[in-house]
C-alpha cells in the first residue's frame, strides 16, 4: 500500500468529491423531463436520498457547507424559492448527523425506517416554509407524495451508493 | 497512529473541528432563510442570480436531456409501428371529415376578408417565433415552470407567451443568455387574460398549483359547458388574442363557490418542442375585432356547430 500512495493520494482525492458529486448529479437527474405525466411535480427527491446515505456512511465528506450547495442548486434549478431546499437539506443534514450513532452498523431496513422518518420531516418544512413564502395555503399533497416517492426508491439509490462507497479508498 | 500518540491533542482538533462543523451549520441555516426573505423583497435581484446560475448549468442539461428525449421518441416509434393500420384507418376518416371542413374554411375565409375591408377593420400582426427544447422539467411541488434552450441571445425576453404543440403553456417568467424559464398555466403566479371562445365572455384564467387551472372572474350569469374552448382574449397585451388555450373540464358550482377547471389543450407533462411568441405587447386592446358585446345571442344556443366563427361574429354583431 505504501509504495503506491501518490496514487492512493490522488484516488483519495477523487473519492472525497463523489459524495457532494452523487447529489449533484441527483439534482440534475430530477430536472431532466422524464415525460411521465404527473410525474415531474412529485418527482422523487434523490438528492435527498444521497445526502442521507453520506452523512451516515462518511460524514466527513458530506459537511453542511456541501449540503447547503446542493440544496441552493436545487432551488436555482427548480424555480422556486431561492433558499427552501438548502434550508431543509440542511435540517436533513442535521438529523442523519443525529441519527447516525444509532444506524452505523445496523440492518438495512433500519437505516432505511430513519430515512423514511428524516424524510418526512423535511417534507413538512418544506411545506411550512413553502406556506409562509407564498402566503397562501398550499396543498401538502404533491409534497408528501414526493416524499413517500423518495423513500421508496431509497434501496435502489442506496444499492448505487453503497456499491461506490465500497469501491472508494477508507478515510482517515 | 499519530492520533492514539498524542490522545489529548487529537480529542481537541477533534472537538474543535465539531465546533467549526457546528458553527458553520448554524451560519448556513441563517444563510438559508436569509436568502428566502431575500427573495421575497428583492425578486428582481434574486432573479438575476437565479438566471445566471440556470445559464451556468444549461449545458449540462441540454446533454442530460438528449439521451431521455432520444429513448422517449424511439418508444414512440415502436408505438406508432404497432399501430400503423389503425392510425391508418382513422387517419382516413379524419381526412374526409376534414376536407368538408376545409372547403367550409375556404368559404368562411373569403367571407371573412370581405367584411374586414368593408369594415376597414385593423388586424393583428401575427408575431415571428422561435422553436425551442424543454430541457427542464418542473421538478418541485411548489412551482411549475420549465427551463428551455433559448435565451436572450436567440431573441427571448421576459413576458413572451410560450405555445406547445396544441395551444398555450405559459409565458417567459425570466431570460438568461442562453436558457429561459417559462411559468406554466398551473403556476401559483400565473394570469391570463382569455374568453369564451363561442361567447366571447372575458375571464382571468388562474393556476394554483393544482393540475388544472381555474376560471375566475366570470360574469355570474353566464352560462357555461363541460367542452367549452377558452382561448386568450388579447387583454392587457401580453398575449396575443385567439391562442388556444383549453377546455372547460369541470364545474363546481355551489352556493357559495363557483368552481370552473381547465384542461389546457397542451400537456404540460409532455412537453418536447415549444414556441416562444415574439409577440410585442400591444398596451390598448386589440382593436375591436374579437370582442364581442355583451348581448349577443346568436352564439347562446349554436354550441360547436360552426368552426369559431368569432372573428366573423364580431364584425357582423357590430355591423347589426
Amino acid at each position: 500500500m505504501k509504495t503506491s500512495r501518490p496514487h492512493g493520494e490522488f484516488w483519495r482525492f477523487i473519492s472525497a468529491l463523489i459524495p457532494a458529486s452523487t447529489a449533484i448529479l441527483f439534482v440534475l437527474a430530477s430536472i431532466v423531463p422524464a415525460g411521465v405525466p404527473g410525474f415531474s411535480t412529485v418527482t422523487p427527491l434523490l438528492s435527498v436520498a444521497a445526502i442521507f446515505f453520506w452523512v451516515v456512511a462518511r460524514p466527513s465528506l458530506m459537511p453542511p457547507a456541501a449540503v447547503f450547495g446542493i440544496g441552493l442548486f436545487q432551488d436555482v434549478l427548480s424555480g422556486g424559492p431561492i433558499g427552501l431546499w438548502a434550508l431543509t437539506f440542511l435540517l436533513v443534514q442535521y438529523l442523519s448527523l443525529s441519527q447516525r450513532q444509532f444506524l452505523v452498523g445496523q440492518a438495512f431496513v433500519l437505516g432505511w425506517i430513519g430515512f423514511a422518518s428524516i424524510v418526512t420531516g423535511a417534507a413538512c418544512l418544506a411545506w411550512i416554509a413553502a406556506c409562509i413564502y407564498y402566503d397562501v395555503f398550499l396543498s401538502p399533497v404533491p409534497v408528501f407524495v414526493q416524499a413517500a416517492l423518495t423513500i421508496l426508491v431509497y434501496p435502489a439509490i442506496a444499492l448505487i451508493l453503497i456499491s461506490l462507497s465500497r469501491w472508494m479508498p477508507l478515510a482517515q | 497512529m499519530r492520533l492514539r500518540i498524542d490522545q489529548g491533542g487529537g480529542r481537541l482538533a477533534i472537538r474543535l473541528q465539531d465546533l467549526g462543523q457546528r458553527l458553520s451549520f448554524i451560519i448556513l441555516v441563517l444563510a438559508a432563510i436569509f436568502l428566502l426573505l431575500a427573495g421575497r423583497a428583492e425578486t428582481e435581484r434574486m432573479e438575476v442570480f437565479r438566471t445566471a446560475l440556470s445559464d451556468f448549468t444549461a449545458p449540462l442539461l441540454e446533454l442530460s436531456s438528449r439521451p431521455i428525449q432520444a429513448l422517449r421518441s424511439g418508444f414512440e416509434e415502436v408505438d406508432l409501428y404497432f399501430n400503423t393500420l389503425e392510425d391508418n384507418r382513422i387517419l382516413r376518416a379524419k381526412l374526409e371529415r376534414l376536407q368538408a371542413w376545409h372547403a367550409l374554411a375556404l368559404k368562411l375565409e373569403s367571407e371573412n376578408k370581405e367584411f374586414r375591408s368593408l369594415l376597414n377593420a385593423q388586424d393583428v400582426p401575427e408575431s415571428p417565433f422561435i422553436s425551442a427544447r424543454v430541457i427542464g422539467d418542473l421538478g418541485s411541488p411548489f412551482v411549475h415552470t420549465v427551463l428551455i434552450n433559448v435565451g436572450q441571445k436567440h431573441g427571448v425576453q421576459k413576458g413572451m407567451p410560450v405555445i406547445g404543440s396544441d395551444g398555450l403553456i405559459g409565458q417567459v417568467v425570466s431570460a438568461g443568455k442562453q436558457v429561459a424559464r417559462v411559468l406554466l398555466l398551473s403556476d401559483l403566479n400565473s394570469r391570463v387574460p382569455v374568453r369564451l371562445e363561442t361567447s366571447g365572455y372575458q375571464a382571468v384564467l388562474a393556476g394554483d398549483n393544482e393540475v388544472q387551472p381555474q376560471l375566475f372572474y366570470l360574469p355570474a350569469r353566464v352560462k357555461i359547458n363541460i367542452g367549452d374552448r377558452i382561448v386568450t382574449s388579447g387583454h392587457g397585451g401580453v398575449f396575443p388574442p385567439d391562442i388556444p388555450v383549453g377546455q372547460v373540464s369541470s364545474l363546481d358550482s355551489g352556493a357559495s363557490k363557483n368552481e370552473i377547471r381547465i384542461q389546457a389543450f397542451s400537456d404540460e407533462h409532455r412537453l418536447g418542442f415549444v414556441r416562444v411568441l415574439q409577440y410585442k405587447g400591444h398596451e390598448a386592446p386589440p382593436g375591436t375585432i374579437g370582442v364581442v358585446p355583451m348581448d349577443v345571442t346568436s352564439a347562446k344556443d349554436g354550441g360547436d356547430v360552426t368552426p369559431a366563427p368569432n372573428s366573423l361574429a364580431a364584425p357582423a354583431a357590430q355591423g347589426q
